[in-house]
């Protein structure tokens, strides 16, 4: 079942995106080599409840922090631990905010120091996966055009997406329909309406698109071990344009 | 945060009804969006047994002879224009939903310059009218 947004609604959503990204960008600002992803959970804490928001994550299906920090070949729903962050790593941020009722979802990947030119790469192809998923996201068009961008872009470029996870509505709960998966061809799925809002992840791999899911029943691994990539933002539809609700102006 | 994908056809079918079924609630507006009669706003006023939302809009479906829709072919609005003790009567429900409509086109005009951006016309809102090519094959 799609729920609709008004306009004040979307308003109201477009708060929570930003409170998200203002939380997230504090957050990257204490990335760093010898931190641990514990330390950077405490901060994304504070600065959700700093914006007068509450963490989306924490509690969520029973997840045991605020936010998910996957390193490496963790794909995404990484617990923070009391690992310590190494020049060369890369490190995922999926942060949720609950601000005024609605949720604000968006994720990031951030190299830790210097990084090899292949995690580079892979970062570059995931973020540009994200840019052409939000483009094809238009009123009018359908769920699984997004896909297509997503899955058509990453493939030619020689990575995987991964399929058992996917994007989703969003509003009054983190997780709406429409599914948005990474993957499907086009034309396919719901109509994508004003007052609409998505959340579009793409989770790419170096390597093959097999993931698994370790005994703590939420940290998602490569199963070949090579690195994994996750970008994502939350989007409006408006009759006549998209907009990025989780992106800070300027 | 993902969610995680469901399998094709689904994993627990009665589950995501049930699920589906709490979230629409009697006197939840509701717009169809598949069927001939897509764009068409209605009053949630019951469930039946097959899982279906029965609706009314008090003019073409009365509350005495609602029709069935599946959940799936429905947009839900998050608004609610009446208390749900009044929706066995089909003039609360016209004018519930000529409020909701009234609503609809505030917005429209309203909605943006409200929030203070100007650059922002056009309300987000279903799309009015039978957009037949709406329709989802292989759904229903």
């Amino acid at each position: 079942m799609i729920v609709l947004k008004t306009a004040s609604e979307l308003a109201a959503m477009r708060r929570a995106g930003q409170a998200t990204a203002r939380a997230l960008a504090r957050v990257a600002e204490a990335i760093r080599p010898g931190v641990t992803t514990r330390e950077l959970d405490a901060i994304a804490e504070e600065a959700i409840r700093k914006e007068g928001g509450v963490p989306a994550f924490k509690g969520y299906r029973g997840f045991p922090a605020s936010v998910c920090l996957s390193v490496n070949e963790v794909v995404v729903h990484g617990i923070p631990s009391d690992r310590r962050l190494e020049p060369g790593d890369i490190i995922s941020i999926d942060i949720g905010v609950i601000l005024e009722g609605f949720y604000g979802d968006m994720a990031r990947t951030f190299p830790v120091g210097a990084i090899s030119p292949r995690a580079e790469r892979l970062l570059a192809v995931t973020w540009e996966a994200l840019e052409r998923g939000i483009a094809a996201a238009r009123a009018g068009s359908r769920v699984s055009d997004i896909s297509w961008a997503i899955q058509s872009y990453v493939e030619a470029q020689g990575y995987s997406v991964v399929k058992e996870f996917v994007g989703h509505g969003i509003g009054r709960e983190m997780h709406e329909d429409p599914p948005v998966p990474n993957y499907g061809r086009p034309g396919r799925g719901p109509r994508l309406e004003p007052g609409m809002v998505l959340a579009i992840e793409p989770m790419v791999n170096e390597g093959r698109d097999k993931i698994k899911v370790l005994s703590d029943r939420w940290t998602a691994v490569t199963v070949d071990g090579k690195l994994s990539a996750h970008f994502e933002d939350t989007v409006a539809i408006w009759p006549d344009r998209t907009e990025i609700l989780t992106r800070l102006p300027g | 945060m993902p969610d995680e994908a469901g399998m094709p056809g689904r994993v627990n079918p009665t589950r995501d009804k049930q699920i589906e079924r709490a979230r629409v609630r009697v006197g939840q507006v509701v717009t169809s969006r598949a069927g001939r009669d897509a764009g068409r706003s209605y009053l949630v006023v019951g469930w039946r047994e097959d899982g279906r939302v029965l609706v009314a809009d008090g003019e073409s479906r009365s509350v005495k002879r609602p029709k069935p829709k599946n959940v799936r072919h429905l947009w839900v609005h998050s608004m609610w224009y009446t208390d749900p003790v009044w929706v066995a009567d089909d003039r609360h429900v016209r004018e519930a939903l000529a409020r909701f409509r009234r609503d609809q086109e505030a917005e429209d005009k309203a909605g943006d310059a409200r929030e203070g951006r100007a650059t922002e016309n056009g309300t987000p809102r279903a799309r009015k009218g039978g957009e037949r090519d709406g329709r989802e094959s292989g759904d229903d």
